[in-house]
């Protein structure tokens, strides 16, 4: 048996303490088409995303499907929680997180995410995705079945992290979503994961295509990546230093609103590459062992 | 939401840095008609974080528009055609990973 042949909710999350990044919902999105490409059936697909602008949210989403799917905020995760009828959850979780946390109206810690997973009813496997920065906070915790209440039982539940106690990393790709390619900033562990699950490859060789086989194969890809990206950064370094500079004189000669959107643009280039030289992303998987034998 | 392709050379007034910005996914370049209903689709508009701009017909930025009234719906997305695109990070290989572009 696996997770595509058992009762499993697939759960796409990005909650927020204000209105979502488009990359995030484009996060998702691939995600969506990921699952989809997979043969996971919509209706045990779940999306939960925060934001006011629940049209523009769902805009961004649908380029990743042909289906219908209702959109739900993050805390309408917990409440479902807790009416829970699946065995298994597979959850991914992409946007801000910091020492709090994931970024939300409030942080959600830990303990907050771990406790609702464990309380669920009728749950006994749980496969946690965190793509967010500083996903390092979910590690070292009571993960495993053994933690249960006394005389009760839990689900073993597995996290992975895209990153430990770092920023997590993001690139430009595109990509082909449901209807015409998309180019986006992407959460490079994330994307890897999602293209794992529409190709699995069984990456220790023991003839099973597992959880621990998408935590390496989605590892591996994010930090070869990481390597070349940073090569070619310190190369573009130079030009968009110079361009940067021009674009900061051209604005403190002009002042008009077409130099100021100049700037920040030329700044905005100079800063991703600054910043992607200086990511450390290194993934993590806790309760590894049901990981080696729990296949998708 | 309806993807379509620009030449640089239809909008020359827009900067190289903010075409980068666009072909690589952080700005969004595109036409709505939610937004002025008297000219639905003729006018291009520049969406940079939570702010959204409008462009002249040569892609000049010409003012700042109030998005806190607009259920805003994103008609049609553009990308520069001519210019480099990011290339598909999912289908990358490790074998071919190469340190210069």
């Amino acid at each position: 048996m696996s997770l595509k042949d058992e009762q499993t909710k697939w759960v796409l999350f990005l909650a927020c303490s204000d209105e979502p990044e488009t990359r995030h919902i484009l996060d998702l999105a691939f995600g969506l088409h990921s699952l989809e490409l997979a043969g996971i059936d919509p209706k045990d697909i779940f999306v939960y995303i925060d934001g006011q602008d629940r049209s523009l949210i769902w805009q961004w989403l649908s380029t990743g499907t042909k289906n219908n799917y209702t959109i739900k905020q993050s805390k309408d995760f917990f409440a479902d929680q807790t009416n829970n009828t699946h065995h298994n959850l597979v959850m991914f979780v992409t946007g801000h997180g910091g020492i709090s946390g994931i970024d939300a109206q409030t942080p959600i810690s830990p303990y907050m995410l771990l406790k609702c997973i464990k309380e669920s009813p009728s749950l006994t496997k749980a496969v946690l995705y965190l793509g967010q920065c500083q996903a390092g906070i979910f590690n070292y915790i009571g993960a495993g079945k053994n933690f249960a209440p006394p005389g009760g039982s839990a689900p073993d539940v597995i996290i992975v992290g895209a990153t430990n106690l770092h920023d997590s990393l993001s690139s430009s790709t595109q990509e082909q979503l449901a209807n015409n390619p998309v180019n986006w900033l992407a959460n490079l562990f994330l994307l890897h994961v999602f293209k794992w699950i529409s190709k699995p490859i069984d990456v220790d060789g023991d003839g099973r295509c597992t959880v621990i086989d998408s935590y390496k194969y989605a590892g591996v890809m994010a930090n070869s990546l990481n390597r070349e990206i940073k090569i070619g950064s310190f190369v573009r370094s130079f030009d968009l230093h110079e361009k940067w500079k021009i674009a900061t004189n051209d604005h403190a000669a002009q002042g008009t609103l077409q130099t100021q959107i100049a700037l920040k643009a030329a700044t905005s280039q100079y800063e991703t590459e600054l910043g992607v030289r200086y990511t450390h992303q290194e993934s993590w998987i806790l309760n590894a062992v049901p990981a080696q034998l729990l296949e998708y | 939401m309806k993807l379509n392709n620009v030449l640089s050379s239809e909008l020359p007034e827009i900067g190289d840095s903010i075409k980068e910005c666009i072909n690589s996914g952080q700005w969004i370049l595109f036409k709505s008609a939610s937004i002025d209903h008297k000219r639905p689709y003729s006018t291009y508009y520049l969406k940079v974080d939570s702010n959204i701009f409008e462009l002249d017909s040569r892609g000049r930025i010409i003012k700042s528009v109030p998005s806190g009234n607009i259920n805003l719906h994103i008609d049609e997305l553009y990308y520069f055609s001519d210019l480099p695109q990011p290339r598909s990070m999912s289908n990358a290989s490790i074998e071919s990973s190469r340190v210069f572009a």
